[in-house]
């Protein structure tokens, strides 16, 4: 049996998990903001043409190796483009390690208008200014998954004009965050800041269930992973961990 | 008299004889009709489908080509182009009837049975799992449902809320159950026939399951939800019986 760790260093690994997405979120923020820049010097607004610079960056993000985002891109704020009103450079990873942008309805007319102002993944990270996670949920468009969506607000001389933002399928970040919770000498979950559970170690818990009534029971003790980041907690159970055959 | 046990396991062991094109189709149908992608709006290209699907691009285009050929899309050209969803007509009320007298009333109760199977298990599953923002949209489509202003839209509120019942219960094969039953009998549940419930009363049992669900009590959303399925292909096998019947009396005259 590999030796347990303790919970220190349990969450120092469940943050580096995630690590990786968030590297990659605050790079492709640099770019928009280097655009905006570029853009403010040559005294004219960005425009739609100016975000496809952006694709080469998403797609080598999305193709390197290790990567647990399926698709990824940037969402713009209305009213900072020149030539659309809303607007958004996204890919997606396909089956052969290929990449394909994403099109959305942005006809406000149309019943169908994909409207993201209404949206948490956009909502949040513009009200708060900071990173968030949202989800796990399951994803009605997105070829029947179960997702967290990663986004990080973007800031051009202090003023919200998007954000950055990866899907994560969660069937393949579990198997990073479960290796590490089965580290741990004791029964533990990974809760999202809705309280519902991303992760287990333990058969009782399962991805999705609601584990708010677990947080005040007595035993039971809460981590934050990290507090300005993601609200996400570890709850380590009283239990030592057995995993023997039920 | 026993049929042979040869005989009786024959239909179970018999494998669904759809193909790839098929099931793409079938899918594409799914999603349009239920309103996911709506009129006017475009699909995502060939390839992203392909993807989506799993499938190669040829058995794709095959799919798309059924589509077209049926009215549901059109393909334009050009750097703009690509497939769009056409406006659904209003299925004419005597063709959802014609659906209606070819079911046997054994698919109608099986139907009925899968369904209060996966709606049951999905508000209960929801009364245990679901936060406050599936509250606020399942309450946002009952209220779709009461502005409804045909029968189409009456249809895709009424399958929306099931569909996100099986969302908020986060499970992603109920929410492909649900979505597949809904395309297969919603349309029949707004049929406009006598001690069929119209939108209102149909609300007011959306809204109790929805009660339950908020309330966490998982027992009583399941019966709820249970009760409202089944009694929604109960009444579809008495109008079936009807229909037979006045098909009786029409030949008995003749």
């Amino acid at each position: 049996m590999p030796r347990s760790i303790d919970v220190p260093v349990c969450i120092e690994r469940l943050k580096s998990a995630l690590h990786g997405v968030f590297a990659n979120l605050q790079e492709l923020s640099g770019e928009v903001e280097r655009i905006w820049s570029v853009c403010d010097s040559l005294q004219r607004k960005p425009s739609s043409r100016d975000l496809a610079a952006l694709r080469s960056l998403i797609d080598a993000q999305l193709q390197s190796r290790g990567t647990c985002a399926n698709g990824s891109g940037v969402v713009v704020e209305p009213g900072e483009l020149s030539d659309q009103p809303m607007y958004l450079e996204w890919s997606r990873l396909a089956d052969n390690h290929k990449t394909l942008p994403l099109m959305l309805n942005f006809n406000q007319r149309s019943e169908s208008f994909y409207n993201y102002l209404s949206m948490p993944w956009f909502t949040r990270p513009r009200d708060t200014g900071k990173a968030a996670i949202e989800g796990p949920y399951v994803d009605l468009y997105g070829a029947d998954m179960y997702v967290l969506t990663y986004t990080l607000p973007i800031f051009f001389k202090g003023r919200f004009i998007g954000i950055a933002g990866a899907d994560l399928p969660l069937h393949q970040i579990e198997r990073v965050l479960i290796r590490n919770l089965l580290r741990l000498p004791h029964e533990a979950l990974l809760v999202s800041a809705e309280g519902r559970v991303i992760a287990a170690n333990t058969v009782d818990w399962a991805t999705g269930d609601l584990a708010t009534r677990l947080m005040g029971i007595d035993g039971a003790e809460c981590y934050a992973l990290d507090d300005d980041v993601l609200g996400w907690q570890l709850i380590c159970l009283p239990q030592a961990l057995t995993l023997s055959a039920a | 008299m026993q049929p042979s046990n040869g005989t009786r396991t024959a239909s179970f062991m018999r494998l669904r004889q759809e193909g790839r094109t098929e099931e793409v189709v079938r899918r594409l149908i799914e999603v349009i009709d239920l309103g996911l992608y709506a009129k006017g709006e475009q699909l995502p290209s060939e390839t992203e489908l392909a993807l989506q699907f799993g499938v190669a691009t040829v058995t794709l285009r095959e799919a798309l080509a059924v589509l077209r050929q049926r009215g549901l899309i059109e393909t334009r050209r050009g750097r703009n182009g690509g497939s769009f969803v056409c406006a659904m007509p209003e299925t004419a009320e005597q063709v959802l009837l014609d659906r209606l007298l070819e079911l046997s009333a054994l698919e109608l109760r099986d139907l009925g049975d899968e369904h209060m199977a996966i709606a049951g298990t999905a508000a209960r599953l929801a009364a245990q799992r679901s936060s406050k923002e599936h509250h606020q949209r399942l309450m946002h489509y009952i209220e779709s449902l009461r502005s409804a202003s045909s029968r189409l839209e009456r249809r895709r509120a009424d399958a929306r809320f099931h569909i996100e019942v099986a969302v908020a219960a986060q499970s992603v094969r109920l929410t492909h159950s649900e979505m597949q039953l809904q395309a297969e009998i919603g349309e029949l549940i707004w049929i406009d026939a006598e001690g069929f419930p119209d939108a209102e009363a149909t609300c007011t049992e959306h809204r109790a399951i929805v009660d339950a669900i908020v309330n966490g009590d998982a027992n009583l959303a399941g019966i709820l939800a249970e009760a409202h399925v089944t009694r929604a292909v109960k009444r579809l096998i008495n109008l079936r019986l009807q229909l037979m019947m006045r098909q009786e009396d029409e030949a008995k005259l003749a």
